[in-house]
């Protein structure tokens, strides 16, 4: 008995080797097929390193750090795709540094760039309160610092020339004209987090532009979706009069879309950024639209302004943000979007 | 001298044989409701049935079909399974802390070995699911037997162990699907396919496989072999190995028609029943008899559990019984038969004089009568003599009265029109505010010191008294605060009438009860009293509420319960009470309520999976029913037969009571205890599997954090966290109650963001409610 | 086996843990319808007795005879199957389980096919109740947890229990300590009831109150030793209580307390 029980377990091991063995593999063969893949697994492989140098430059002398709460996770490789097209494009060298959502790696990194007397720095924006400090002293070490993704309401204090990125509220205000103009009456903006100020404002958002009634509710988290689902369905149930409903992620929206279906209910659904399944769903036009952040041009931008700065003192945004969103998926796109998430560029 | 000391033991021995005998002084006969109570599971039923009336009066959802789909679905899976085999494992006296993430973990495993490769957002292995379920299984198993011997091994609290096992598997997910797929989901089990078709050496047929099974498909006369390939192909690897040539026609769009034939599986474990695809006319029929037909029943089994059988049984009960039931039927005829005001009134009527008819046939024919009333009258003139038996009824029933006339008073007070927050009706500046709290700080103080109070007056007010009037005072204050912020005028309202009326029922009751004891008259005269108190409140129900659904089913519902009171009140009186034990009428009793509780859930069953023309003429919504519901349904079957009548259940409660003493016997305890470890990741194999078929997207995250739910499941189900005691049944009506308490606050339309505070004090609530109930009955053994 | 040939028999059994003697030289007999009352103070080395004849433990020194034969046991399983049963003062039971599953732990009888075996509740639960009558105690609901039951009662479900599953000598370690002196009684008439029945019992006490009227044979445990092994009619109450606490300590002990009331009854 006992020994078959070890048996069990060695064939459980042996099997799981095999397994994942074979998997590996597959995902090289796929890796050869596109071109976008096998760039995807480089940059898997490189993303191990603590620090990653992106020797993309040609010629060009300047040398930027990017500075971010990255996780490597499919919002910021798209980020980082976009700083390293644009590094390639204007021809410097981009330091890549992701802190992943750890602010006190964040500030050694800073301080890393300022020793090695970077060109450049854009930085992430999670927590200012430990960032601030040492953003102020790169300005103060005559660097050129620009905050993207977050940091909208800081960037004036740290003295960077501008702040590239999507505020929540606005992108929250676009989705609500694009109820008004689909003709719904009543949406319930469905939040996948209880405690997330970022969602908060993006309902926000929706209330302020949107000309119907708001219902903003909490309805339960991606990681148990079968309670999201019918937390939805319940306040469906509840309220007649909802005819539309904003989810604040892209699990959400399409879980939203199943409880409409499951209720028979004809909803115009919108969702917040990308997934595979939700532009899917926009193509079959179940899901009118889905807003997307454009991160690319969060990873691209900050390295052309910071080139242009270094080389022809141009400042761009006039001391204010540069937005990068909101912009929209919607029938219309969603298959030329689709592609390009493939690639990994959306 | 020694003799002696043998003698006076021997002696002592025999005279205790013999109180034995007459009855023993510490097995005291139990009432049949306290003998009820000492299931584990029972105060957590009664507990969600409470909550179940609660937001079904407060809230539009529950009550529908619709309602109903989706706290089966929450409470079904993950959590009711995972729940149910949680309690298994904390019975066997131990914890499993990994069970959440597993859940998570297996499904994304299984959705990897299925999925095949294509770039970069596919992944995975390309298996068909044939061999990915058992693969998946093992590695399940795997998990549990790994927890289950580490935790024997090491022993080391399980706590710790599968803590580490929860890390690992949490961080697992995460790093393997973004390593295989660069994203933090997996995708979805169906949607991709991949498929190989072999041709056999005679050229005869062609044998498929796709992820969802092998099928042979023989090539009839005339045609080729692609023609007869299933068109339910999206990506076809064809594997030709004999007569490449045949498939050389094939055509592409062939394989894209059709339905995608997942078949087996995808019945098996994601089939979907909507409602309104079935229409069935004659359901509410079905439904009223199931439901009367089921009370009635619970109420005999009830007189067979009380009543003392009558020696010789009296054959002209039975054609009474059976003339009172026949008169119901053609109540419920017509009932249905008309649909006029008068009709219905005449209808109810008729039904209720059958039922009352059949049940005196019934008791007539089995049960001893009661002795002559005279004596009766004359214990009742010395009982009520009994000072302190007498306040205790005054009591009761005086706060039944007053709650009672409080529902009704507050009821016209508000008005249900407004849906206004409560607080702007009250004023929450001015007196009302401090003036509820004040009372609430009053009530608290008062129930909690109840002694002081009742020996001096105010007196508790100068003395201990305010210990607990302050903090009464300031939590009242809170709680009205936020009560009053947070509901309108009309859930204030509904609150307020249901909770104030069951008060007034809890206050007769008791009322009836301690008279009882002493007095079966005065105890029935109260119980008719009350009965007609529960009719008043029905009239008015009907009269004042702006709720359709209150002045229907409220009014229907508690107009028969006031008349099964009146009934039972009645039938105490002709009826002589049993004292001793009777197994055989216990077994028979309990036979008739298990009877009788299957015909009301087949009744409620019918109602909620079938729709009526007229239903769907209204465009009632649609309702959807999964079949992961009867999969929650089967296992907590499985798991309650085994723990209850299998070696291994009794192992299991031996191991979680006492695991030295299960050793000394010959239990084998560590191989019991990892073979619960592997229930548990059976379940979580399980659950994944439904979640991988249902979800559009397993997160990674999927489970994290989860299994304390399970845990508390199990525990508000009247599963002892210290092990050895419990119930798989119990575990599975806690997961009603989580299930409820989640999906109640969105259907009452409270604001989520106080969402955790009301799931917290109804667990709270339940679970002092259950341990209440437990004490209760335990002491009376 | 003739009526001579004691059940079990004890020669020179010594224990030792390194260099401590935890029990040394100590020789008795137990015989079938015989009450053998193994008796000894707190630290007599009681424990390490029972433990040896229960498989708990290995004797180090002497012989252990079962039935004429010499036996040595590796396991609690092994004594067991040979049948020695123990019933521990407080390790016997799971409280929170009915009594019929108490009685039937770990060897349930079932019925069913191949791997769908469930317990005969019935049945269970009928010689439940039937072994306990015979030992003259009613057990009308055997659904009853355990722990509702007195700690007299208790003790008798283990008896009844080992009785039941074929065991020829019974240890019952220290089963009237924590009882009142009624309950105490009921387990002493059982412990009789069970000797009727043809066991050899063996009744571990450190109260010769409770050893003597029972017990047919008394051996006396003192720091291990062994003070002698005794007939009842060689010996009185008064002179085991003396063997017991060692004679001339508690003569000691009982002028020291008379002391002590001498001068509480000045103080008055």
């Amino acid at each position: 008995m006992k020994r078959f029980k070890w048996l069990t377990l060695l064939l459980a091991f042996a099997l799981f080797a095999a397994a994942c063995g074979g998997s590996d593999s597959d995902t090289t063969e796929a890796a050869d097929d596109t071109p976008a893949a096998s760039d995807d697994a480089a940059a898997d492989d490189a993303a191990v390193e603590e620090e990653e140098d992106v020797a993309l430059s040609q010629g060009s002398d300047l040398t930027f750090h990017m500075i971010t709460h990255s996780d490597d996770g499919p919002f910021w490789s798209v980020v980082k795709k976009g700083a390293e097209a644009a590094a390639a494009d204007v021809g410097v060298e981009l330091v890549w540094m992701p802190g992943n959502n750890d602010p006190g790696q964040m500030v050694i990194d800073i301080e890393t760039a300022i020793s090695d007397g970077s060109d450049g720095i854009a930085s992430s924006l999670p927590s200012p309160d430990q960032l601030v400090g040492p953003l102020q002293e790169a300005v103060a070490a005559g660097i050129n610092v620009y905050t993207l993704n977050s940091g909208v309401n800081d960037y004036n204090e740290i003295g960077a020339t501008t702040h590239v990125g999507q505020t929540e509220f606005i992108a929250g205000q676009g989705a609500g004209n694009r109820f008004n103009a689909a003709g719904a009456t009543h949406v319930l903006c469905g939040r996948q987090e209880q405690s997330n100020v970022g969602l908060d404002e993006r309902c926000a958002g929706l209330e302020d532009a949107f000309s119907g009634t708001v219902t903003n509710e909490f309805v339960g988290l991606d990681a148990d979706q079968t309670e999201q689902i019918n937390g939805i369905k319940a306040i469906l149930e509840a309220d007649e009069s909802i005819d539309g409903f904003l989810g604040t992620g892209p699990v959400i929206a399409v879980n939203g879309l199943t409880a409409a279906n499951d209720l028979g209910r004809e909803l115009v659904i919108g969702g917040f950024d990308v997934t595979p399944d939700i532009i899917d769903a926009i193509e079959s036009g179940a899901i009118a639209f889905t807003v997307d952040q454009q991160q690319y041009l969060q990873g691209y931008l900050p390295v052309v302004l910071m080139f242009l700065q270094a080389t022809n003192q141009n400042t761009a945004g006039g001391g204010l943000p540069i937005l990068t969103g909101p912009g929209f998926i919607t029938p219309d796109n969603a298959a030329a979007v689709k592609a390009l998430v493939a690639e990994g560029t959306r | 001298m020694s003799d002696e000391y043998v003698s006076d033991a021997a002696a002592a021995t025999t005279r205790m044989a013999a109180d034995r005998q007459a009855g023993d002084e510490r097995l005291a006969y139990r009432g049949v409701f306290q003998r009820m109570l000492t299931r584990p599971e029972i105060g957590a039923a009664i507990a969600a049935l409470g909550i179940w009336v609660f937001f079904w009066s407060v809230s539009v959802p529950f009550g529908k079909a619709g309602g109903a789909s989706s706290i089966l679905d929450v409470a079904s899976s993950p959590l009711g399974i995972m729940a149910v085999a949680v309690a298994m494992l904390m019975i066997g006296g131990e914890f499993d802390l990994s069970a959440g993430a597993a859940t998570g973990a297996l499904g994304i495993l299984t959705i990897l070995m299925v999925r095949e490769v294509v770039g970069a957002s596919g992944g995975g292995w390309g298996l068909s699911l044939w061999i990915a379920l058992p693969l998946s299984l093992l590695a399940a198993l795997g998990l549990g037997w790994f927890n289950g011997t580490v935790v024997e091994k090491t022993a080391l609290p399980s706590f710790i162990v599968t803590l580490a096992s929860f890390f690992v598997l949490k961080g697992a997910k995460l790093g393997y699907s973004k390593l295989i797929l660069g994203q933090q989901q997996v995708g979805k089990l169906d949607d991709l396919q991949s498929v190989s078709a072999f041709l056999d050496d005679n050229g005869t047929s062609v044998t498929v496989f796709d992820p969802y099974g092998m099928e042979e498909v023989f090539i009839p006369d005339g045609q080729e072999a692609f023609q007869v390939v299933p068109p339910v192909i999206d990506i076809i690897e064809a594997n030709l190995d004999a007569g490449a040539d045949a498939f050389a026609g094939l055509d592409p769009s062939v394989f894209e028609q059709g339905d995608k034939g997942y078949g087996f599986m995808v019945d098996l474990f994601a089939a979907e029943w909507t409602r309104n695809d079935h229409v069935w006319d004659g359901r509410d029929w079905f439904y009223t008899i199931g439901i009367i037909a089921g009370l009635s029943l619970f109420v005999l089994a009830l007189y067979e559990m009380h009543f003392k059988r009558s020696d010789t049984q009296n054959p002209t009960g039975l054609p009474i019984f059976g003339g009172g039931v026949a008169l119901a039927t053609v109540g419920v005829w017509r009932l249905h038969a008309t649909d006029s005001v008068a009709g219905n009134w005449i209808g109810a009527l008729v039904i209720l004089a059958g039922m009352f008819v059949s049940f005196v046939g019934w008791g007539m024919w089995r049960y001893r009568r009661r002795a002559s009333t005279e004596q009766s009258m004359d214990a009742m003139a010395s009982e009520v003599g009994d000072a302190e038996s007498k306040t205790g009824v005054i009591i009761a029933v005086g706060l039944g009265i007053a709650a009672f006339v409080g529902a009704i008073v507050v009821s016209l007070w508000l008005d249900a029109g407004d849906s206004n927050k409560f607080a702007e009706k009250l004023g929450i500046s001015g007196v009302g505010l401090p003036a509820v709290s004040l009372v609430i700080g009053i009530g608290v103080a008062t129930l909690t010191r109840g002694k002081d109070f009742t020996a001096g007056g105010l007196g508790w007010f100068t003395s201990k008294g305010w210990r607990t009037f302050l903090p009464s005072i300031i939590i009242g204050f809170v709680v009205t605060m936020l009560f009053f912020d947070l509901t309108t005028q009309q859930g204030a309202r509904a609150i307020f009438f249901v909770s104030l009326s069951s008060l007034a029922a809890v206050g007769l009751m008791t009322g009836v009860r301690r008279a009882r004891k002493h007095s079966q008259p005065l105890g029935s005269a109260l119980l008719i009293a009350t009965a007609a108190s529960v009719a008043v409140m029905a009239f008015f129900v009907q009269s004042e509420s702006g709720s359709p659904k209150f002045r229907t089913q409220a009014f229907t519902l508690m107009l028969v319960i006031a008349a099964l009171m009146a009934i039972w009140a009645a039938a105490s009186l002709l009826f002589e009470a049993r004292s001793a034990p009777d197994h055989g009428a216990d077994r028979f009793g309990v036979m008739m309520a298990l009877v009788g509780s299957a015909a009301i859930v087949v009744g409620i069953a019918s109602r909620l999976l079938f729709v009526t023309t007229a239903e769907l003429e209204a465009e009632i919504p649609q309702a959807k029913f999964s079949v992961r519901i009867l999969w929650f349904f089967l296992f907590t079957a499985v798991c309650s037969w085994v723990l209850a009548r299998t070696k291994f259940g009794s192992w299991t409660f031996a191991v979680g009571g006492n695991k030295q003493a299960a050793r000394q016997v010959g239990v084998p305890a560590a191989r019991t205890k990892t073979q619960l470890f592997m229930l548990v990741s059976f379940a979580a194999w399980l659950v994944g599997l439904l979640l991988a078929f249902r979800l559009n997207n397993i997160q990674a995250s999927t489970g994290d954090g989860e299994e304390f739910e399970y845990i508390i499941a199990a525990v508000v189900g009247g599963t002892l966290l210290t092990g050895g005691y419990g119930s798989t049944i119990g575990a599975a009506i806690g997961a009603f109650i989580m299930a409820m308490s989640v999906q109640g606050i969105p259907s009452a339309r409270w604001n989520s963001d106080w969402r955790f505070v009301f799931v917290g004090a109804i667990l709270l609530l339940s679970v002092v409610a259950n341990n209440f109930i437990r004490t209760k009955a335990e002491a009376a053994r | 086996m003739s009526s001579t040939t004691p059940l079990l028999e004890l020669d020179g059994i010594g224990k030792f843990y390194g260099n401590i003697i935890a029990l040394q030289d100590v020789s008795t007999a137990v015989s079938a319808g015989k009450v053998t009352c193994v008796l000894g103070d707190n630290g007599a080395g009681k424990s390490t007795f029972i433990k040896i004849l229960a498989g708990v433990h290995q004797h180090d020194a002497g012989r252990f005879l079962l039935e004429g034969n010499e036996v040595r046991f590796d396991s609690p399983r092994e004594a067991l199957d040979s049948g020695i049963a123990a019933v521990y003062q407080d390790l016997a039971m799971v409280p929170l389980m009915s009594v019929w599953r108490n009685f039937f732990l770990g060897t349930e009888p079932t019925k069913g096919i191949g791997p769908f075996k469930w317990i005969d509740t019935k049945k269970a639960k009928r010689i439940a109740k039937e072994e306990m009558a015979k030992m003259g105690i009613d057990i009308r609901d055997t659904e009853q947890p355990v722990g509702t039951l007195s700690g007299g009662e208790r003790q008798s479900v283990a008896i009844a229990r080992a009785v039941y599953f074929g065991a020829k000598v019974l240890i019952l370690d220290e089963p009237t300590s924590a009882l009142g002196v009624k309950q105490s009684g009921v387990v002493l008439k059982y412990i009789v009831e069970a000797a009727k029945r043809g066991l050899g019992v063996i009744f571990i006490t450190h109260n010769p109150n409770h050893a003597y009227p029972v017990g047919d044979r008394f051996l006396i445990l003192n720091r291990g030793q062994s003070m002698g092994s005794f007939q009842k009619d060689e010996i009185t109450v008064t002179e085991l209580t003396q063997l017991m606490a060692g004679g001339a300590e508690l003569e000691q002990l009982q002028k020291d307390l008379e002391d002590a009331i001498a001068s509480k009854g000045v103080e008055d």
